[in-house]
This record gives structure tokens, sequence and C-alpha cells, in this order.
């Protein structure tokens, strides 16, 4: 069975009458890494909020782990990290991560124990007592991500989470997230306009195009699973790279072939 | 801070205004065939019968007749007539002698030049049916007076009883505000009432058990008078710098002559001379005045030595009280006033004719009104 | 931060006050100006010290008349932010009568709470101060908690966390440091709600019977040192609400 099954799915925005997706067919196998990229406006991020019932669909089914959108997110189904890595500053590094643990109802040694796990994961180990604004930008979002693992959801929705890091930090970062993937068996979903990084993490990107948001292409990333700081040189990368580029052009051409 | 400021603009406005007031005034005396002089009285309170000799005094041109151009200002709650007297806002104010003696003790060099009422007219009032008929009766209510000064009397009386007030022991005291609700609703067990005013408040309001008006049937009234603590009450004051040039003193004696030729004027015009304050846009109403006139001319006449005259003994009594009560280091003595003034303002209406004394005036007798309508 | 370092931020301050005392003190002396107008710092201090008991006494019975008017106050002003900010309909109902209401001088309602709660306990006092603290704190909360970022909000709900989750582990927490703003700004009209309102009649030992009494029968010591411990009595309560603060509100400072 297939974690996200999306079918002729389409969102009309009513304010301004915005057509920001039309019959998008996509389905998640378990354990899959799967970025969204596309040029500004494609409706990724629309998208990913469709599949964690953020949003709701104007017309079109999704589905997860066979049951519709919001069973799946009042069964804790989705850990969800976004661009900013929304850390409640009043809150310890600790008590961040633990904050869905609390809404879940679990208890305070069971969140310890849990935190303290995750916290090893992200590699923050020793951090729980820190405020929030004492991390780098990069160990923010390490707490972020280590805080949407912490009830070991289904799917992983993550929003751009690392556009607004620098690009030595994301490197870095792209390989922890690859570790911690490995690591928790789970399966994400990944929006990025990062060619890259796109293609250094997934095991399929999905190339959209704007308006109408739709799915151009999708490119099957047939790198080794185990994938380090020597990836990013291999000719198959770079082969890989091109595609998907050419993808977002053809893409883009197509929208303006639309537009005319 | 701000309020410093604030004030300090204010108060340079009020220079301006009074510069170019005077400019104004000027002008227009020049242009008169006569010239006046101009002199300011402020009034311990607001418009109302208390002062109606002053009002009629310049509306019956005895102020002009004198060679004054009168400005009469009204008092309210923030304003204090020494304060205002003292800060050359006005030459002459109307105030209790009480406030006079305290102001003196405190180093402002203000002095009596007319005592206009030679009784007091403070009483404390209670509901009959509380059985507090006695100031003795009080201890362990709640008795209410204006303080500000106005409290000597009162406290004075409760003492006499075995009462402190001044530190809230046997007795509590609690701040009058401006109308008798409170009163009216027993908030408080006694409340300290000018038989001019409040009384009249009190007795022009409805019980609401019988729809009819309450009497003096419902009300117990303790005159200061009677239980041995008044004090001498409204007098003209006027500070000892001002009085230093005989110019000044002529006006002086000038503004003491007219303002008791309205006194006596009223004496045997009650009706006319409530006109005379309604004119002048008192707060409350008709009914209230006319009640309020009458009992004025009982605090003034009769005036066995001539209106404006100091009783020594009066005077001993209120310097003894409020040396106690105002926690003075010593008892005011005969320099706080002088009646050489009076007498010679009171020799100029007798020359005229006038009865000074009063000692054939009888009560009238007035029916308090609804509302004081 | 060192105790010198301390001292030194706020040398600029002492200085300030110094020089404005003197300055006061010695303008006075100058010109003559009379009593009744301006006093001198020294007379006003050693009329304090005299007579310390009964002002320090008279500012404890003002102060927890302003106390209470603050809790009451607040609660409610609290209290409405949470209702209008959980249904917004209602808020959108309400809000512009909450804004008029705010702009009336509530300082003239003064002659009516006396009336309404009887001029000479504490109540009157307390609900003028109570209206007064009433909008800094139901603006301000109000403000804080709707201003809780999107992203935040979308967070909670994909934990399918409930209304009430959301209000108490983000919508609150968000809106405390504008509560706290909104206390302090009412810890000083407290005390100006209550000081006002005994001008219309009170207690005899209450502060402001004393100064408006005290200035009546020409004690301007008195009254100006009742005005000193006015002042010492609202700053000590806005320091104690700011300690508060700083417990209560973790993150960075927003003053350094």
């Amino acid at each position: 069975m297939s974690v996200v099954e999306i079918h002729k799915l389409t969102k009309r925005f009513e304010r301004g009458d915005v057509l920001a997706l039309q019959d998008i067919e996509l389905a998640i196998e378990p354990g899959e890494f799967v970025s969204l990229i596309g040029p500004s406006g494609c409706g990724k991020s629309t998208l990913l909020r469709i599949i964690g019932d953020l949003i709701q669909p104007t017309s079109g089914t999704v589905t997860v782990n066979g049951k519709p959108a919001p069973r799946a997110r009042a069964d804790h189904d989705y850990g969800m990290v976004f661009q900013d890595s929304v850390l409640f500053e009043w809150r310890t590094v600790a008590k961040n991560v633990a904050l869905p643990l609390e809404v879940l109802g679990w208890d305070r040694s069971r969140r310890k124990t849990r935190v303290d796990e995750l916290l090893e994961l992200v590699e923050l180990g020793g951090f729980g007592d820190h405020n929030p604004w004492q991390l780098s930008g990069g160990m923010q979002m390490r707490v972020a991500i280590a805080r949407a693992l912490s009830f070991d959801p289904a799917l992983l929705l993550m929003d751009e989470p690392f556009g607004a890091l620098d690009e030595m930090t994301r490197e870095r970062l792209n390989m922890e997230l690859l570790r911690i993937w490995a690591a928790s068996k789970s399966t994400v979903v990944f929006v990025t306009h990062s060619i890259a990084e796109a293609v250094f993490l997934s095991t399929r990107v999905v190339v959209m195009s704007a308006r109408p948001g739709r799915v151009a292409d999708v490119v099957e990333i047939d790198l080794p699973a185990s994938r380090g700081a020597l990836t990013r040189e291999e000719t198959r990368y770079f082969e890989l790279v091109t595609q998907v580029r050419e993808a977002l052009h053809l893409g883009a051409e197509l929208d303006e072939a639309v537009a005319q | 801070m701000y309020r410093k400021r604030l004030a300090l603009v204010a108060l340079a406005a009020a220079a301006a205004v009074g510069i170019l007031g005077t400019a104004a005034g000027a002008a227009t005396k020049a242009e008169g065939s006569q010239k006046l002089t101009k002199v300011t009285l402020q009034l311990k309170w607001v418009t109302q019968a208390q002062f109606a000799g002053y009002y009629a005094a310049k509306t019956k041109g005895f102020y002009a007749s004198q060679g004054l151009d009168v400005t009469i200002k009204p008092g309210g709650p923030n304003i204090v007539p020494e304060q205002v007297v003292a800060g050359g806002q006005a030459q002459f104010g109307i105030d209790w002698l009480s406030s006079l003696m305290l102001s003196r003790a405190k180093g402002i060099p203000l002095i009596s030049i007319s005592q206009v009422f030679n009784k007091s007219g403070l009483t404390l009032i209670t509901w009959k049916d509380t059985g507090i008929n006695t100031v003795a009766k009080m201890k362990g209510k709640k008795v209410a007076n204006w303080l500000f000064g106005n409290e000597f009397e009162v406290f004075a009386a409760l003492a006499k009883y075995g009462m402190d007030p001044a530190h809230n022991k046997g007795v509590t005291i609690v701040q009058e505000p401006f109308t008798m609700d409170f009163f009216l609703k027993r908030q408080a067990d006694a409340a300290s009432a000018m038989t001019y005013n409040e009384l009249a408040q009190v007795l022009e309001a409805k019980n609401p058990k019988t729809g009819k008006l309450y009497t003096m049937k419902d009300l117990n009234v303790i005159k200061m008078q009677t239980v041995g603590t008044s004090m001498l009450e409204d007098n003209i004051f006027t500070t000892t710098d001002y009085l230093k040039s005989s110019t000044n003193r002529d006006t002086a004696k000038k503004f003491i002559a007219a303002s008791h030729q309205g006194w006596i004027y009223c004496r045997s015009h009650l009706k006319e001379c409530v006109n005379i304050v309604l004119a002048n846009g008192p707060a409350l109403p008709r009914g209230h005045q006319t009640w309020q006139m009458n009992e004025i001319n009982a605090l003034v006449w009769p005036s066995p030595s001539g209106i404006g005259i100091m009783n020594p003994a009066a005077y001993a009594r209120s310097a003894k009280i409020v040396a106690t009560y105002g926690k003075l280091k010593k008892v005011p003595g005969h320099e706080a006033y002088r009646t050489d003034l009076a007498a010679a303002a009171n020799a100029m209406l007798k020359a005229k004719g006038l009865d000074v004394t009063g000692k054939n005036w009888k009560k009238a007798v007035v029916h308090v009104t609804p509302g004081g309508k | 931060m060192t105790a010198r370092r301390q001292a030194l931020d706020w040398a600029p301050a002492a200085v300030v006050l110094v020089l404005t005392l003197v300055i006061w003190q010695e303008t006075i002396a100058v010109f003559d100006i009379k009593r009744f107008l301006a006093p001198q710092p020294t007379a006003i201090a050693s009329t304090f010290w005299d007579h310390r008991s009964e002002l320090l006494h008279a500012g404890w019975y003002t102060f927890q008349e302003a106390l209470g008017g603050f809790a009451i106050g607040c609660s409610l002003g609290i209290l409405a932010a949470l209702v209008l900010a959980r249904w917004r309909g209602v808020g959108r109902a309400l809000m512009p009568y909450a804004i008029a209401a705010s702009a009336v001088p509530i300082i003239a309602f003064a002659p009516i709470t006396n009336a309404w709660f009887g001029p000479f306990g504490k109540t009157s006092k307390m609900a003028i101060a109570a209206v007064l603290c009433f909008f800094p704190v139901f603006v301000n909360t109000l403000r804080g908690l709707t201003s809780v970022r999107p992203a935040s909000i979308e967070l909670m709900r994909s934990y399918a966390a409930g209304e009430i989750d959301i209000f108490r582990r983000v919508r609150i927490p968000t809106a405390l440091p504008l509560l706290f703003t909104g206390l302090k700004i009412a810890t000083v009209l407290s005390m100006i709600g209550a000081i006002v309102g005994e001008y219309f009649g009170g207690s005899p030992n209450a502060l402001g019977v004393l100064i408006n009494s005290r200035n009546a029968t020409f004690d301007f010591e008195d009254a100006w040192a009742g005005i000193g411990v006015a002042c010492a009595y609202g700053i000590a309560f806005y320091l104690a609400i700011a300690a508060l603060e700083r417990i209560a509100l973790r993150g960075p400072s927003t003053e350094d």
C-alpha cells in the first residue's frame, strides 16, 4: 500500500480565483524520499499542505496510509518541518522537542527518554537546556527535525527546511537528513527550489510547472542509497541534475505556451 | 513633573490674560466719566445665596457708588481662596476664619478685615430613627465631614465627648462628598450639614417610603452653636501687604462698606436677593436659594456690635479649636484681624441712615421645595 | 553584569535627579517663590521624615485600593481578551465599542462610582482603578493572543492539537510579553485611579484625601510629600510587576 496516494487533485483559491493545482496524480511508497521542485507559484507548498491536511483540496482525493488526510492527521501520521524552524522561545530546546509529545499526552519520564534519544540523533545532545535563540540557524533546524520525528510519524513533510540557510550549512544538513532518514525509516516529502538538494536527497524528484501547478515530470534518482560528499562529484549525479533542470525548463516553456 | 509644567503654563496663561484684561479694563475706564478701581473677590464656594450680599452690592451698584469695579470669582472644590489672594489673583477673599488662621500659621500673611457671619451654620445631622441624638452617641459611628480645614468644629465636638477623631479613634471619620446622596442612602451615621445648604438638600429629597419630602421630624439636627464648639465662618480677608498702602486701605474700607450694604439690603429684600443670585447662575435652583438666603441672614443678623465687627470671645474660641485640630504651635492671636476698617465702613453706612446691627430682624418662614426647585 | 557596570548605567539618571533637585531648591530660594507654588525639596524631605508613618500608612491604604482595582481590572481585561480571541466574530462586533469606551475619560466617572459603591469605602476607588486598568490589559492581551505566527498554528494543527492546546501552549505564551506590557501600564494607572477617586471623597487616611486636604490647609510640604509617596508606591508596584515579568518570561530581552 502506498503511503500517499493523490488522485485528480485540484486546488482553486477563492481569493483572486487562482488555480493553484490541477489534476495532480502522485503515489509515494513507504521509505521513499520524494522532492517536490518547481518555480515559485507552482503550488508545491500548497500540495504539501494539502497532503498534511492543513489546506483542503477543491476536488480530488488524498489518501495517507489508506486513510483520508484528516483522519491521518488525527492519527498523528504527520511530522512537519517548515522553512522557519518555528521554535517557541519560551521553551528550552528539550521542551521544544517534547512539544508534540505533550500534545499527545506522553508522561514526563517517557518524554524525557525520547527527547534525549532524539537530541542524540540530531547531534544536539547536551543542548537540551539551551534556549532556542542561543543556537545557530542550522542547529535550530535540527531541533525542528527532531521535534517532527519525536512521535515517529509515518510521513515527514518538509517545506523548504534549509531554504534560509547558507550553502555550507545546507550541504551539511543534507547529509544529516539522509542519515536521520535512514535511521528513522520514515517516508519523506520534501519541498525545495534547489535542484542540487533535490537530486542529492531524493529517491524521486517530482518536477512541477506553474500556473496552474501541475506535475511536469517525475525523475527517478538512481544514485546509490548510501550517499556522501563524493556523491556530488559523480557523473551520474550531474546527469540527474541536468535532467531535472531540463524538466524544469520544459515545464517553464510549457507555462509560456499555455500563457500565449 | 508634567502637572507642574502644566501648572506653570496655566500660570503664565493666567498672567497673560490678566495683563490683557487689565489693559482692556483700563481702556473702558478711561472712556467712562468716573474712574473705578478694579478689585477681585474670590468666594469660598460656588455661586449661591451664601454670597448674596456681594452679588447684591454689585448688582445694586453699591460697589460702583464707592468707586469700585468688583469682579466676583466663584470658588469650587479645588479652589483655596487664601491661595488665590496670596498669589495676587484677587485682592479680597471669603473663607472661614479657621482657614485664615491656618494659612497665617503657615506663613501666608493674610488678615481678616470683616467677620461677616457672627454665628456658625454648621450642624451634625442624623436620622431620628437611629437614636443618635447627641454627639456623645456618635461614639463608634461613622461621621462625615468635608475635611480640607472644615472639620475643626466637628472634631472639637466629638473630642468634647471623649473621641479622638484626628486619629480615627472612638469614631470613624469619612470624607463627605459634595452631595447628600450618601446620607440619604445611610452610608454614614452622621453628616456635617450647613443649615443653609446640606440640611436643605436633605429636606428637599423625597422619602421613598412615603413618597413625600423628608421633614425636620425625620432628623436630629445638632448645632455646633449648641454643642459649644462653634467657630466663626465667612469673613472677608486680604493680605497684610495690600493694606500697607493708604490708598488700598481706603479701597478696602469702601469694599467693606459696599459689601455690608449688600448684606443690609438682603436682610430686607430676601426675594430680590435670591433673584440676583439666580441671575449669576448658581448650581441649585430657586427654592434652595430662598431657603439658603433666609438661613444666611440668620448667621449675619442680628449683629449687635455692627456687621463685620469681630467678637473677641468668639474669635478666641475659634483660635483655640484651630490650634488644637490644625496642629498649630501656638494659638492665633488678635493680630489675625483688624476691626478699624469695618468700623469705619459701618460709620459711613450709619451716616447714610442704614442700620448696621439689624436688631429688629426676624427670620422669615421658608418652606423647602422638592429638589429645591 | 557587574555591579560596576550597573552603577555606571544608572549614573546619568542619578546625575539628572540630583541636578533637578538642586536647581529646584535654588530656584525657589533665589526667586523667593511662594511656598504653595512649590516648596523646597529639603523642606518636603524633612516633612516626609517627620510624618513618615502617617504618609506611608495613607500610601498603603491607597495602594490597597489600587491593588484591588488592578486585580479586578486586569483579570477582566485578560478574560475579555481570551473570549474575544477565541470567538473572533464577537471581537469584531465589540472592538469598535471597546476602542470608543477606552477614549472616555474614565476619571470623569469617579463621582458616579462614588454614588454606586458609596464614597467612603475602598470599592468605589477600586472600581475606577479597575476600569482604568482594563483597557490597556485587554487591548495588549488581545493583540498578543491574535499576533501568533501562522506557522506556529500550522505546527500545532499538524499534531492534531485542539483549540485548548493551541491556546495553552501557543497563544498564551505568545501573548505574555504583551500582557506584561499592559500590566505594567496598569500598575501606574491603578494608583492614578485610586488617588483621583479619593479626590471625590474617601477615608481621611487615604493618600488622595490627604494630599488634597493638606493642600487646602496650607500644609504644602505634606501635600508634596504625599505626591512623593504616591510616586514611590507607583514605581514600586511597576518594578514588582517588571520583576515578575523577568521571572515569567524566558527569551531574549527586548530592552537590552
